[in-house]
């Protein structure tokens, strides 16, 4: 059975498949796209065991396509199983080796990259210094202990969290979080907006539940209602929403909270403060030449003290994140928007390139001296010919003699 | 093929060891951090000044009136105290259709413990709303009374309502009245922008954004015409018959109406033309909240090579001056010539 399995993994034909599928796999994910919009379409398509297939109007769903994740993962075994069955290790094969050893690198890397990647955004006004930078697709319900004058005590909770569960407790709090209401993407209703709404007790704003959106320009904007308790009652209830500029304040046990739905947050330790930010157009455009944002970066940990100039394609790297110039405010000319990718596997794909750049250079070194030398070979008995005669037969006479 | 079966073993360990990790984003953080770094990012989540840049209605406070802080719900919110008796004003916007008229003063009269009334019951009076013309309605329960404005502009309504002690809201009426003359809309735009339901701004701006998204004008698209995919520098673009329509945007005036005329005019084959002659060739028309700059000529297409027509129109708008231009045959501009002047009037900006 073992032999079997093995078998199967180490197979040609099943490269051949593998291949087949990835090359369908990027077509229809990309045409999904179009209507998924990018995000969507990568989680689906990309970001997936299986792509599914749902009629209308049904709960169940059907795999119809194998995900990336699962193309890549067995890929990967596939390349490694044939290793083993098939390559002895010699110094021959050394440029196949590096070159697959490449290939296996850049997959794993990649599945790395997807599982361990973090994306966010630095948004800065200049002046403004900021030790955090926030996910602009990932939202989290913050509570914050505000009582100690010094330092904020936070306890934030996943929006993913906040979807799925009813009652959320952790040590850290005092009360219970009821989630009476989560809608995904919302907007401020009015008392004769029809449809699903949210309203906290004794509140005046209303929420509805409104579709969800896709596509890269657009954004979804959680709402929900959440209900703190404790064994001897209830706290309150108020909305969180992305759509309110401020926290919720109340006082519970002598202490002074704040609650509200935020963009996640990632704090580093060291600070950055935007010093100047330039933004050019083409002239008689709207479209940007060049932006760029001087910095000035803070690292007490490292005892870093220094002023970087970020610009497209000139990132700052630091503590392993780096900042790219991403983006600017329409409505404020004064504020940088930067982007911030941690990334631990961000040198795969340059030692993966070296390995297979290496692999392929011994590879064609090694054919190009093995073929020199046959050549030579093949060459030299004839013109050496009437002399390795001579000598021959001299040898042969003077052995016999 | 022991290497074999150590691989094998291996893999199905490490599988769901991989996948595991995937899904390692769910956890609750509990951290720690400074005050000033924490109160700096409140204000972050959404810039306090993209509510005074965004906002779209100003108004004069009446004197002795305290106003509150906007909500996401209240563009306008103020308090009323007279010792113990107090009112609240609030001025609240929402797009399309809201109820009706009965429906809106069946639930103001439900909130200060009024019965509903019939349809025919309802009795407002005209009150003047900045520039435009609106509703007034009173109505007194046993202890509260309401006075409310309802303001009909472009797609929103806008409501406007003090409701309170009967002496407050009764003594306060006329500095009511007196807020609802001091609106004034954004810039000099007459059509409201909804701002309050537009999506937040930053930081969650994810791309590079493209011109259309500081703003999309609203219009009402001739039915004869149909919206073709704008090219590059091309905000929209039309066709009706062989005949093009193309709304361009540009920050400034892109060289003064002289050099956009002569531009259009190189574009027909026809020689450029200096400024005093320009009166002559062009014509003012009026377009919601300012004028327009109005040019039709006749010339061959340089492209083409064949006869053709060209209506344009430059409408200077805040710090962007919008450009609409229809050019193609001479029998079909001629034709949707009323069409384009109309729809250049009736953009919404």
């Amino acid at each position: 059975m073992t032999n079997r399995v093995f078998k199967l993994f180490s197979s040609l034909q099943l490269t051949v498949v593998l291949l087949s599928c990835a090359l369908v796999l990027v077509f229809v994910g990309t045409m999904a796209q179009v209507k998924l919009g990018l995000y969507v379409a990568q989680e689906e398509y990309f970001r997936s065991i299986f792509v599914y297939w749902q009629p209308n109007g049904v709960s169940w769903k059907i795999p119809v396509l194998p995900g990336g994740w699962l193309l890549g993962g067995l890929l990967l075994v596939n390349l490694l199983a044939a290793h083993v069955k098939r390559f002895q290790i010699s110094k021959k094969k050394i440029g196949i080796f590096l070159i697959h050893g490449g290939l296996i690198f850049l997959l794993l890397g990649q599945f790395f990259t997807e599982v361990f990647q973090v994306e966010s955004n630095l948004r800065l006004e200049e002046g403004q210094t900021r030790n955090y930078s926030e996910n602009a697709r990932l939202h989290e319900v913050a509570i914050i202990d505000v009582s100690n004058p010094d330092r904020d005590e936070v306890v934030a909770i996943p929006e993913s969290l906040i979807a799925k569960t009813q009652e959320i407790r952790h040590a850290k709090l005092p009360f219970t979080i009821r989630v009476k209401e989560y809608f995904e993407n919302s907007r401020p209703a009015g008392p004769m907006v029809e449809g699903k709404k949210m309203q906290a007790a004794g509140a005046t704003d209303q929420f509805s539940e409104v579709p969800l959106v896709a596509t890269m320009d657009e954004k979804n904007v959680p709402s929900a209602l959440l209900e703190l308790t404790t064994e001897s009652g209830k706290v309150g209830e108020w909305v969180a929403s992305l759509w309110q500029n401020e926290a919720h304040q109340f006082e519970f046990d002598g202490r002074t909270y704040n609650l509200l739905l935020r963009p996640t947050r990632y704090y580093k330790p060291y600070t950055i403060k935007l010093l100047d930010f330039r933004h050019d157009v083409y002239p008689g455009t709207t479209k940007p030449s060049n932006f760029s944002s001087k910095i000035h970066l803070s690292d007490p940990t490292r005892g870093e003290e220094r002023d970087v100039l970020i610009r497209m394609n000139e990132p700052l790297r630091h503590a392993g994140e780096t900042y790219f110039q991403a983006s600017f405010d329409p409505t404020n000319d004064k504020v940088t928007i930067l982007q911030v990718v941690r990334n631990p596997a961000a040198i795969t794909p340059y030692v993966s390139c070296i390995l297979m750049g290496l692999g392929l250079l011994v590879q064609f070194l090694m054919h190009l001296i093995g073929f020199a030398q046959k050549r030579k070979n093949q060459i030299a008995p004839r013109r050496d010919d009437p002399r390795k005669t001579t000598s021959t037969a001299l040898a042969a006479g003077e052995r016999n003699s | 093929m022991n290497v074999e079966r150590a691989l094998l073993k291996f893999f199905l360990a490490i599988t769901p060891v991989l996948f595991v990790g995937c899904g390692g984003k769910e956890e609750i953080k509990v951290y720690s951090v400074p005050k000033e770094a924490s109160q700096a990012a409140a204000s972050s989540a959404m810039p306090a000044s993209s509510h005074e840049d965004l906002h779209p209605i100003h108004w004069t406070t009446p004197p002795g009136w305290e106003e509150l802080a906007p909500t996401s719900m209240r563009l306008g919110n103020f308090r009323i105290t007279k010792g113990e008796k107090r009112a609240e004003v609030t001025i609240i916007t929402f797009p399309g259709r809201v109820g009706t008229e009965l429906e809106n003063v069946n639930r103001w009269r439900g909130e200060i413990g009024l019965e509903p009334i019939e349809e025919t019951a309802i009795s407002s009076e005209p009150v003047v709303i900045g520039r435009g013309n609106g509703k007034l309605y009173e109505m007194a329960g046993p202890q509260f009374k309401t006075t409310a404005a309802i303001l009909d502009k472009g797609d929103a309504k806008w409501f406007f309502k003090m409701r309170g002690d009967k002496d407050v809201v009764s003594e306060q009426k006329p500095a009511f009245v007196q807020l609802l003359k001091s609106i004034t809309f954004h810039s000099d735009d007459d059509e409201p922008q909804v701002a309050a339901i537009e999506p937040p701004v930053s930081p969650n701006i994810e791309k590079i954004p493209e011109a259309e998204s500081s703003g999309e004008p609203q219009w009402d698209v001739p039915a004869s015409w149909q919206e073709t995919p704008p090219t590059a520098m091309v905000f929209k673009s039309f066709s009706a018959g062989n005949t093009k329509i193309s709304v361009t945007k540009f920050p400034g005036d892109v060289g003064g109406t002289l050099a956009n005329v002569n531009r259009w005019r190189q574009q027909l084959s026809l020689e450029p033309i200096a400024q005093p002659q320009l009166a002559g060739l062009t014509t003012s028309i009026d377009v919601l909240g300012g004028k327009a700059t109005l040019v039709d000529m006749k010339g061959i297409d340089a492209k083409t090579g064949k006869p053709a027509r060209m209506i344009a129109a430059t409408v200077p708008r805040g710090e962007l001056t919008w450009f609409y231009k229809m050019m193609g045959d001479e029998a079909t501009v001629a034709r949707e010539k009323d069409a384009f002047v109309k729809f250049v009037q009736t953009v919404r900006y």
